[in-house]
């Protein structure tokens, strides 16, 4: 069931209440998470907080403190999977209110009037009908006895027509739920709640700002989607600049203030060195293709018609001549359209406090991603505020060396040709071996050096490679003996539906004995048994010809 | 070259250096500052003894010599001084002890106490039981609002897992290991300070 108005029905209902809420491992449900703490301290309501990153933490997580209370919230997670029938909760008075940002929704939470309670906004998603999905001789295949005295015919029609329904049924499933995507950030509705009972203030704007910048760091959104986002959050930012201005007299330096701004798309520009940021930016090294030599020669070659001093280009950011730092983006800009550099400019928030800290919003979201990705939990949810940002800075730094071995990755991968097309899927095998494997066995990491492959392969081989979804695969730190395998869609889908839930989901029926399906809440993650995988590449194969051959 | 009294001097430094720590009872160095005191005295008895001669055969002594019985008398007071605010600052050190960790002291708390002091602390304990006892009808624990609270309630994240924790309403919170709480703040207060839980400032 949808929940349309979010006061009445969801926020008024949790009051005076005990409530567990449980956190899906991403930005965008950490920073809900933040507001909806911040929220419930507001109003005293007593909380339990537990994160989870697979299906089976809910269940446990229901399990221990399913008694203590009557309302669950979920947080980007839970609501692409029957929550009653996969989790079973032993409470049977327990009511879920899910906030998810991954669709499509299951169907069996949709139509759950009693205990499943959506608040994500839906956005022409297509859901079937419930007549379409559900039936009360649904699955009951004991009818005939009763029907033993009626005329044959009668029978031979119901069963006629309770075939084809059947097959219409199917048919209206797999095509909802065929490909994986996402909607509107979890991060933003929590926000819309807030300023709708007028709590909202300018770090709530700010954690609304990160969750919207993840989803766009991950693709996990259209550009001009971010776009009109962007658009309506900086209303509020101006609301806030004026409530703020009409507040105080003086003004206090160590406030946050936050500013909109079309700014270079440079990875952690302002704390790295230019040279740095601009080779580990995925579309900067792809335009020049850093890992070749020429490469290297090219950027310094536009380096020089920048007019920046190399010595300048290795200097820290923040510790460059000030008559550069102010004007490079300008250059830049300018020298965008000779270099084709379509994608340097891009529109972002960013937040000032003091006279020192000064953070992009789409570096903090890349950031606390990392720290997220090394399994700690509640670190990622210190580092976003605002006393703790020592945290933060520390996982600005991780990844940095993050970032370091995926381009070094990149290189290797396809200096040694190891990148390879089998004419409907692009994919890559990262060997045991290799020196940072270890690395990239985590989530985070391996999407990220997914989409840095891909882009690096296209940027190579142009020709229809932008078509092909990108498979990886690494051997998987916290499970040995699987290999971690991710599916990311083709570099030309502007949006973020991604099919390969579906299709790991189907080849796991191929090869199932060496496959673990739940260790992830991401359904484009799987774990494959290591010696299996060559078995798991090919059904993927012969699923991907399949749906082609369909279409 | 070590100017008169400077150990005594050392002596209080050291117990402002750090205020909240015990250091170890610095004995030599009393018993040097004992030794300089006698010395001082005995050279003093020693000069009252002259003059007091001198003062039977001449009505005029030697003003020389009360200069010095003057300097000595000061240096004197000044190590007793020196000495007391040594002792008295650490006893209250050991008062903040009792605030902090309650009646009963671990081994490594006690290490660095003398047997007097250790005495000491325990007749503070009774007398702080006995005056909290009888504030109003059941006695009020003063060392559990030493503070005034900012809010009712604290976020707390729990370190190790503890198990089932009833509140004083008569709900079963469980505490297990990677979770956070919205709980009240004086029934979790305990539970900080033994470090099952941690308090979550934003």
């Amino acid at each position: 069931m949808f929940v349309q108005d979010l006061k009445t029905e969801f926020y008024d209902v949790l009051v005076n209440q005990r409530v567990l809420v449980l956190c899906g491992a991403d930005v965008d449900a950490l920073v809900s998470c933040k507001i909806l703490q911040y929220l419930f301290q507001c109003d005293n309501i007593l909380y339990t907080l537990v994160p989870v990153t697979r299906k089976q933490d809910i269940t446990e997580a229901l399990e221990k403190h399913g008694e203590t209370g009557r309302y669950v919230v979920l947080l980007n997670c839970g609501g692409t999977f029957d929550i009653l029938e996969d989790c079973k909760p032993e409470n049977e008075n327990l009511v879920f209110f899910i906030a998810d940002a991954h669709r499509p929704f299951n169907v069996y939470n949709v139509y759950n009037n009693s205990q499943v309670r959506i608040l994500s906004p839906t956005e022409n998603e297509n859901i079937p009908g419930f007549e379409d999905v559900f039936r009360d001789d649904m699955d009951s295949d004991a009818e005939e006895e009763e029907e033993e005295g009626r005329d044959l015919d009668e029978i031979l029609e119901r069963k006629r027509q309770k075939r084809a329904w059947i097959e219409n049924r199917n048919r209206l499933l797999f095509d909802y739920t065929q490909f994986n995507y996402f909607g509107k950030a979890t991060s933003l509705t929590m926000f819309e709640l807030c300023w709708k009972m007028s709590r909202d203030s300018t770090v709530i704007l700010w954690y609304a700002i990160i969750g919207l910048s993840d989803q766009l760091v991950h693709r996990r959104i259209e550009s001009d989607k971010y776009v009109t986002e962007c658009g309506l959050l900086q209303g509020h930012m101006t609301r806030h600049d004026q409530l703020y201005d009409q507040n105080s007299s003086e003004s206090n330096v160590n406030s946050l203030k936050l500013s909109f701004d079309k700014e270079l798309n440079l990875i952690f520009l302002k704390h790295w060195t230019l040279l740095e940021s601009m080779r580990h930016t995925q579309h900067f090294a792809c335009r020049f293709k850093m890992w070749t030599v020429r490469g290297q020669k090219k950027i310094y070659e536009f380096l020089a018609e920048l007019g920046v001093p190399l010595s300048q280009c290795k200097q820290i950011f923040a510790s460059m001549d000030i008559t550069f730092r102010s004007s490079i983006k300008e250059w830049i800009f300018k020298l965008a359209d000779k270099y084709s550099l379509d994608e340097i400019g891009a529109f972002c928030f960013s937040a000032n406090l003091g006279y020192k800290h000064k953070f992009n919003a789409l570096d903090v979201a890349t950031a606390v991603n990392t720290i997220l990705d090394q399994g700690d939990f509640f670190k990622a949810l210190d580092a976003l505020s605002w006393s703790r940002i020592e945290i933060l800075e520390k996982g600005i730094e991780a990844s940095k060396t993050k970032l370091i071995s995926i381009f070094q990755q990149v290189q290797t991968f396809l200096e040694t040709r190891q990148i390879a097309s089998t004419g409907r899927y692009l994919y890559a095998v990262l060997q045991e071996s290799t020196p940072n494997s270890k690395l990239f066995g985590k989530p985070g990491a391996l999407e990220d050096l997914a989409h840095f492959l891909q882009a690096a392969y296209v940027a190579r081989k142009s020709r229809d490679s932008p078509l092909f979804p990108m498979v990886v695969a690494a051997p998987s730190v916290t499970f040995p003996g699987y290999s971690l395998v991710i599916g990311i869609p083709p570099q030309a889908e502007t949006s973020s539906r991604n099919l390969f839930a579906q299709v790991f989901n189907q080849a796991a029926v191929h090869c199932s004995s060496a496959i673990q399906k739940d260790a992830y809440l991401q359904e484009n993650l799987i774990l494959v048994q290591s010696e299996h995988s060559r078995q798991f590449f090919e059904a993927i194969y012969d699923l991907l010809c399949s749906v082609d051959g369909r279409d | 070259m070590t100017s008169l009294a400077d150990q005594g001097l050392s002596l209080v430094k050291e117990i402002l250096r750090c205020p909240d720590y015990l250091q170890p009872m610095r004995e030599d160095a009393l018993r040097n500052i004992f030794e300089e005191m006698r010395a001082l005295n005995e050279a003093n008895q020693k000069d009252v003894r002259l003059i007091s001669a001198a003062d039977s055969e001449r009505s005029d002594g030697a003003p020389d010599v009360h200069v010095v019985l003057y300097v000595r008398h000061q240096l004197l007071l000044r190590l007793r001084r020196c000495i007391m605010a040594y002792l008295d600052g650490r006893l209250k050190v050991i008062r903040e002890f009792r605030w902090a960790f309650g009646p009963v002291l671990t081994k490594d708390l006690k290490a660095n106490m003398t047997d007097g002091e250790q005495k000491w602390f325990i007749d503070y304990s009774a007398s702080l039981g006995r005056y909290m006892s009888s504030i109003g009808e059941t006695g009020v624990d003063l060392l559990q609002h030493s503070k005034p609270p900012k809010s009712l309630y604290v976020e707390v994240r729990v370190l190790e897992d503890y198990g089932d924790f009833e509140t004083e309403d008569g709900q079963v919170v469980v505490l297990a290991k990677n979770s956070t709480h919205f709980l009240e703040r004086s029934q979790c207060e305990k539970l900080i300070r033994q470090g099952v839980l941690e308090h979550v400032v934003t």
